[in-house]
């Protein structure tokens, strides 16, 4: 028999911190098929229905229609025949926070129309894979504007050339192996599967047109990874007009409140935890210096597109630390930052 | 060298393989005194006598069951369908007994035995006379078939299923029996399951098989005019077909086009199309895009049937698809 589990009010948006409860479409005891809407919650925004993600039955409701609740309380109780493993694996893309441990799922938003699919024949995929290329700022020349490889091929000759004449950015570099970017520095380097980040971005971006926004999942993932216990701030930095501006923050912190402090940036960046560079584009990994006064750099690569049994995103990170840094601390904490944005609902999670 | 007609290098493949081996019989449907519905056996009856050379009352069940029979008794047995749509009769001898005798017996019979099945439209012959049915029997472990499309394929594949221990369906397009054709004096052994490169070419690969060669031959000189050179791969062989072959070639272009007479739906082309979907994958620049009949029977008026057939234009705007 399955247990009985909290349904809990979703966080449908960047910005929502309380919803209400607009209406209840299961009446408690009543039994539901996988994919009904069990609940209607509002917000000043949309009203959205929850869906359930397997069959199951409405136990008891804990906050009766018309009530504002915050984010992330319990407002039913529920029964899910499916068990919590298929649940946990739903909750990757649901938008609502978890506890810890993971509980079963909140509920499974409609899926969004993925419009950022690229469309390009496999063997054009493949000569784009084999030579390091980014289909998704390629135009296709086919039928529905699909890519060729015809289309890759001049692309990969484009890129050679470019690359032939412009000198490479300091401290930017292709591909691992390479070599430290100063004597008393070093650095580690990790892969992070960016897809579940990437498809939660989208859900939480709603149906506003915005590209995906890396700084504050990266700035959440960082404070949270240095400090998970709350109480210690953490200071962040990102390249400015002048020089670096800073951002404090604790692992209480709320996407949306770093989201919001982010377009209020301090100045005062004389000395801080990590330094946060990215870039955008093909370019994978980027290995930052380290500014003066402060602990760490993170360099953040491009995201590129991993084509394999599932198609996936990735994303380059190297976590720059000085001769005082113990490198597998910066190896442990590095790790962190990666788990977290391959699993994104930690860091809704409070 | 010379130059013999389609059916004349069948015939002349019974022959050398009835004066090789005596244990090679023939029987069907007016395939002795008459010569063949199609002349494909004419002169064999008188060649090598009435023991070896029999007809047989119209009844298709009892012709391939008789063959089945034979070819268990340590015979070599070739017998004719006189159209393939007959093979509907004969399909319990055929796919319960014949196909699976060696399975059955672990490995104790086998079954020498051949069945030529002509085919294919073309000759205004109506619905039940023109159907290309080979998917069907490409379908069942235990059978192989080929399906010759040239004069020196005729005779080498029809050598070649003979010699074959296991049963062989040979399909012959009717429309090519009158074609002529190179016989070289000495044969190059052809192996049941190589594909041929009819023509090499860079930008696309047509996969075809009997009659749809030299369609898609005209095609892809008609696409060379464009400067497109589409690559034409006759399979010969449908089961088992030279999956190797087809996939160097697109490997080589990346796309692909498999043209033939047979209906579209469910036929050849789908099982190609879905290997190469699947092995191919990564080799794919464009669709791949089948050439065959509408779903639906070959009609008999001479206008609609030339409608229904695939022609060079449909080859060559398959292959334009796919490389849009």
């Amino acid at each position: 028999m399955a247990e009985v589990v909290d349904l809990l009010m979703p966080k449908l948006g960047l910005t929502m911190t309380e919803g209400t409860v607009a209406h209840w479409l299961v009446a408690p005891g009543a039994r539901f098929a996988a994919g009904d809407a069990v609940v209607v919650i509002e917000t000043d925004k949309i009203a959205n229905e929850v869906e359930a993600p397997s069959a199951g039955e409405l136990v008891t409701l804990l906050s009766s229609e018309g009530e504002v609740v915050p984010v992330g309380t319990p407002i039913a109780r529920w029964r899910l025949d499916e068990a919590t493993a298929q649940a946990g694996r739903l909750e990757v893309e649901a938008v609502a926070p978890v506890a810890e441990p993971a509980p079963a799922a909140q509920f499974v938003a409609a899926p969004a129309r993925d419009d950022s699919r690229i469309i390009a024949t496999p063997y054009a995929r493949r000569l784009a894979r084999e030579g390091s290329l980014d289909l998704s700022n390629l135009a296709g020349s086919g039928p529905r504007g699909r890519i060729k490889a015809a289309d890759v091929l001049q692309a990969l000759e484009a890129k050679a050339a470019a690359q032939s004449i412009a000198p490479a950015p300091i401290a930017m570099q292709r591909a691992a192996p390479m070599a430290a970017p100063a004597a008393a520095l070093s650095f580690v380097v990790a892969d992070v599967d960016v897809s579940a980040l990437r498809a939660l971005d989208a859900r939480l971006a709603g149906s506003r047109d915005r590209p995906f926004e890396r700084r504050v999942y990266l700035a959440l993932a960082c404070i949270k990874a240095l400090h998970a216990d709350g109480e210690t701030p953490v200071r962040l930095g990102f390249p400015g007009a002048d020089g670096l501006a800073t951002l404090d923050g604790t692992a209480r912190d709320t996407l949306s409140a770093i989201a919001a402090r982010m377009s209020h940036l301090q100045t005062d960046s004389t000395r801080g935890d990590v330094a946060i560079y990215m870039i955008e584009g093909r370019v994978r990994q980027l290995v930052p210096a380290l500014p003066q006064g402060w602990r760490m750099a993170l360099g953040v690569g491009g995201v590129r597109t991993v084509r394999g049994g599932d198609t996936t995103h990735e994303m380059t990170l190297a976590l720059v630390h000085d001769a005082t840094t113990d490198h597998a601390f910066a190896a442990e904490l590095l790790d962190r930052i990666a788990a977290l944005l391959e699993e994104p609902l930690h860091l809704l999670a409070g | 060298m010379s130059e013999v007609r389609f059916g004349q290098a069948i015939n002349r493949a019974l022959a050398d393989a009835m004066a090789a081996d005596e244990s090679v019989v023939l029987f069907g449907e007016d395939v002795a005194a008459p010569g063949g519905p199609f002349g494909v056996t004419r002169g064999l009856l008188d060649r090598f006598g009435a023991e070896r050379v029999r007809d047989t009352p119209i009844s298709e069940a009892a012709i391939v069951g008789a063959a089945v029979g034979a070819a268990m008794s340590g015979l070599k047995p070739v017998v004719e369908i006189m159209f393939m749509d007959f093979v509907t009769l004969s399909m319990d001898a055929l796919v319960n007994q014949a196909a699976k005798a060696r399975f059955m017996f672990g490995g104790q019979y086998a079954l020498p035995m051949v069945v030529r099945l002509p085919h294919g439209g073309g000759i205004n012959a109506g619905p039940q006379h023109s159907q290309c049915l080979e998917a069907w029997l490409a379908h069942v472990p235990g059978l192989k078939v080929v399906c010759p499309a040239t004069v020196a394929d005729a005779y080498a594949l029809t050598r070649a299923a003979i010699a074959d221990p296991d049963p062989v369906i040979v399909v012959e397009n009717k429309s090519l029996y009158a074609v002529k054709g190179e016989l070289p004096e000495s044969m190059p052994n052809v192996t049941i399951g190589k594909a041929d490169i009819a023509r090499p070419g860079r930008d696309a690969t047509i996969v075809t098989y009997g009659a749809m060669r030299d369609v898609s031959l005209a095609a892809a000189s008609a696409l060379a005019k464009d400067g497109i050179e589409a690559e034409v791969v006759d399979l010969r062989s449908l089961q088992p077909w030279d999956e190797t072959a087809v996939l160097a070639s697109l490997a080589r272009t990346h796309r692909l086009v498999i043209a033939h007479e047979a209906v579209e739906a469910f036929g050849i082309g789908a099982e190609i199309a879905a290997r190469m979907a699947d092995i191919g994958f990564d080799e794919l620049d464009g669709p791949i895009v089948r050439v065959g009949a509408p779903f639906m029977p070959v009609p008999f008026a001479k206008e609609l049937e030339a409608r229904y057939r695939p022609d060079a234009t449909r080859i060559a705007d398959a292959v334009r698809r796919t490389l849009a």
